[in-house]
């Protein structure tokens, strides 16, 4: 081995760190790793451009630049004071309802968009009762999660897998399905098991009832309050539905998913010139977010310039060697969870897609290869949830709820969320037994 | 009630009462006294709000009153029983409150005179219903919003675009710019409690000062029942957010204290707007007085407080 090598693995290792370790803003940390992996010769300029995957960054941007269209449109404060007056107050609606309008905008959304629309309003109604807030909170965290990984464009970590591999918006629909309404079956179970007593009726006690009513007048007014323009809304919710059907029927006629994305925000920029300007949008667009991926898909580049992915999968062939295809599914799962616990999982994904594709060149074609792709996601995804830095939407939502004035010690969040998510990866587990055997 | 700062008084007592008729009407209770018991309760925790909105206590009382009255002369403990007396007394609050508002605002337009141009500040119900319905009437006249928080101002602002009245906006601390051209101060209140002082949004006594030293009249649209009927808290009740914050671009601390109410003596305003007419400070503290008298009797009567 050369000394590019070691210095590719240094270049790597410490940018790692310092990304897992929140030293630095992770896009300066990313992108210097890059320029550094240029400077000292392990990539040439051009390799370095060329490994940028403008596939995933394009879809990214596209998604970013028609989350803020959509959420400017206030379609979705309409939707959640519409869902706030239907639970009446009760807090197992209010557990119901949120859950699945978190988990069904993460399916289309960024997840930590979401949080930031749902969340305040869960917390002013369950806050405001006297009701316990953690189990709203960690279980809404959960549902952005899982809503997330049942997409191509739900999570950031699915983007890199598709486009990094081809696959498309149905493959994921189709295959993340079973695991996904498991996995919230159980959520749901879970939290209606352990932790009843906050989510029990109220209907004996007056006063949770009356500040109950109270709070949800007090959210309709303020956000029922913002005048909606109809055909706004009309365009946005058309276009909308144009970009999923675009992602659903792409694959057919062969429709890049990056092409549907950015082609369905010019479209809405332009049917929405009144209430909707590019120049804004675009400075809502999360740079930082998207210089980090590039940065990270250089410095893999470098990784694999010089050989060390290679070593990586070889060494990750050589320990599943003997053992059967379900055991290496089962592994890749688990790893993915635990190191989405413990560390950011794009990072994570963006090494391990290589890795993987190498893996796949040792094996028997005849297997189906494709389920790696739905073990890994499915890991590195639902892994996230495990821990309060697991995900940037835990960071978010418990950021939020502090700022409301209910910490969430990482303690208390831990208590929850890591046997749940155990639980999950278990379910993920036992799915991809009953499917190979 | 922190919401009382970002609805107003008036709105959150719609709010309350119908917040109160939806909990009725969900509530499943085991029995009469726990009805009763429970209803007592929530009426002890509203009377002690910070600061109390004499409003909404009143509200509570004379429900308490009507159920006690109902359980006297009738047996009939059912819920659908207490639900219906309270719809009843709901609805009459209701009535009252219309009628009232209607004069109040009637009082209001016939002081604003051609070419006004009106300060305003809070949030207030009866001053916006007012502008409004001076506007719908065709009255000539400008509006100069002293802009706070964002996010009160911001709702002002969106109901005065949306009923096409002109207006302008002028940070709160900018206002001597703009005093030689203001013609009228109309501001709202939370209560006026037996000192006789105003308790209103915070800024308001800023403002009441610099306009009182101008000679400029001062309208305060207050609903006599909006009075607190009680010995004023000698303690000072407001609520202050502290928050230390770090400045980016150098490295200081400081402390940043914010108040959610001001105090302002009633002397203070030149007019005093209310369902009964428009009237001076002497002609209120009578009004007071006697209402006064007359709470102390009822309460005697009928509560333990």
């Amino acid at each position: 081995m050369d000394t590019l090598f070691y210095i590719a693995i240094a270049i790597f290792v410490i940018s790692f760190l310092a990304i897992v370790f929140d030293v630095f803003p992770k896009s300066l940390v990313a992108m210097t790793g890059a320029l550094l992996m240029v400077l000292f010769g392990v990539l040439p300029f051009d390799v370095a451009l060329s490994a940028v995957d403008l596939e995933t960054i394009g879809l990214l941007m596209g998604m970013m630049l028609m989350v803020d269209i959509v959420s400017g449109s206030g379609v979705f404060s309409w939707l959640s004071v519409k869902l706030t007056k239907l639970t009446g107050g009760k807090p197992w609606l209010i557990f119901i309802l949120f859950a699945l309008i978190t988990a069904l905008g993460s399916t289309f959304l960024n997840n930590v968009t979401v949080l930031l629309i749902v969340l305040p309003i869960v917390l002013a109604l369950t806050r405001g009762v006297g009701l316990d807030v953690k189990p709203f909170v960690i279980a809404t965290i959960f549902y952005s999660i899982i809503g997330g990984a049942l997409t191509l464009i739900g999570d950031p970590t699915n983007v890199i897998v598709g486009t990094s591999v081809g696959l498309g918006f149905n493959d994921f629909l189709f295959n993340m399905w079973i695991p996904i309404s498991a996995v919230s079956v159980l959520v749901l179970i879970f939290f209606g098991i352990f932790k009843w007593h906050s989510l029990k009726p109220i209907s004996g006690n007056l006063r949770q009832l009356f500040i109950s009513h109270l709070l949800i007048q007090k959210i309709e007014y303020k956000f029922g309050r913002q005048e909606l323009s109809k055909s706004f809304i009309a365009k946005v919710l058309l276009i909308l539905f144009a970009v999923i059907l675009g992602f659903v029927f792409g694959d057919f006629v062969g429709l890049n998913p990056t092409i549907v994305a950015l082609l369905g925000a010019m479209v809405l920029f332009f049917m929405t010139t009144k209430h909707s300007s590019i120049y804004e949008s675009l400075t809502k667009v999360e740079w930082p977010t998207l210089l980090f991926f590039a940065g990270l898909f250089v410095m893999v580049a470098g990784l694999k310039e010089v050989g060390a992915l290679e070593m990586i999968g070889n060494t990750f062939i050589e320990l599943t060697q003997g053992h059967s295809f379900l055991a290496m599914l089962l592994v890749l799962l688990w790893l993915a969870g635990i190191a989405s616990m413990l560390i950011d999982n794009v990072p994570f994904v963006t090494m391990m897609v290589p890795i993987v594709l190498q893996i796949q060149d040792t094996l028997d074609p005849s297997l189906p290869l494709d389920q790696m792709w739905w073990a890994m996601a499915l890991g590195a995804c639902l892994g996230g949830c495990g821990s309060p830095i697991g995900s940037s939407a835990n960071v978010v939502a418990l950021g939020l709820a502090e700022k409301s004035g209910f910490v969430i010690t990482n303690k208390e969040y831990l208590k929850i969320a890591l046997p749940l998510t155990l639980m999950m990866l278990g379910v993920c587990s036992l799915y991809f037994v009953v499917l190979l055997s | 009630m922190g919401i009382e700062s970002e609805v107003g008084t008036t709105r959150l007592n719609d709010m309350v009462l119908m917040g109160l008729k939806k909990a009725i009407h969900d509530f499943r209770e085991k029995g009469e006294e726990d009805f009763l018991q429970q209803f007592y309760e929530l009426l002890e925790a509203v009377k002690n709000t910070s600061p109390r909105i004499a409003l909404i206590i009143d509200h509570f009382f004379h429900i308490w009153n009507v159920l006690n009255e109902a359980k006297q002369q009738e047996h009939s403990s059912s819920h659908l029983y207490w639900e219906k007396k309270i719809v009843e007394a709901l609805k009459a609050f209701a009535e009252e409150a219309k009628h009232e508002r209607k004069r109040m605002i009637k009082a209001g337009v016939s002081a604003m005179s051609k070419h006004d141009v009106i300060l305003i500040h809070s949030i207030s119900g009866s001053v916006l219903d007012t502008l409004v319905e001076a506007k719908r009437k065709g009255k000539d006249f400008e509006v100069i919003v002293a802009e706070q928080e964002s996010e009160k101002t911001q709702q002002i602002v969106e109901l005065l675009a949306k009923k096409k009245i002109s207006f302008k906006v002028v940070p709160e601390y900018m206002l001597s710019h703009v005093e030689a051209e203001i013609t009228k101060v109309f501001l709202g209140a939370v209560t006026i409690n037996s000192e006789m002082n105003v308790v209103c949004d915070a800024g308001s006594n800023a403002i009441v000062s610099e306009f009182h030293l101008s000679h400029k009249p001062i309208f305060l649209f207050i609903s006599t029942r909006k009075f607190s009927l009680w010995k004023a808290r000698s303690e000072h009740h407001h609520y202050k957010v502290k928050s230390t914050k770090t400045l980016s671009c150098a490295p200081v601390e400081f402390q940043r204290l914010k108040f959610s109410h001001d105090r302002v003596p009633l002397s203070y305003y030149d007019v005093i707007v209310t369902e009964m007419g428009r009237m001076n400070a002497g002609e209120i503290e009578k009004i007071y007085q006697k209402k006064y008298k007359e709470r102390e009797a009822w309460r005697k009567e009928f509560f333990r407080d």
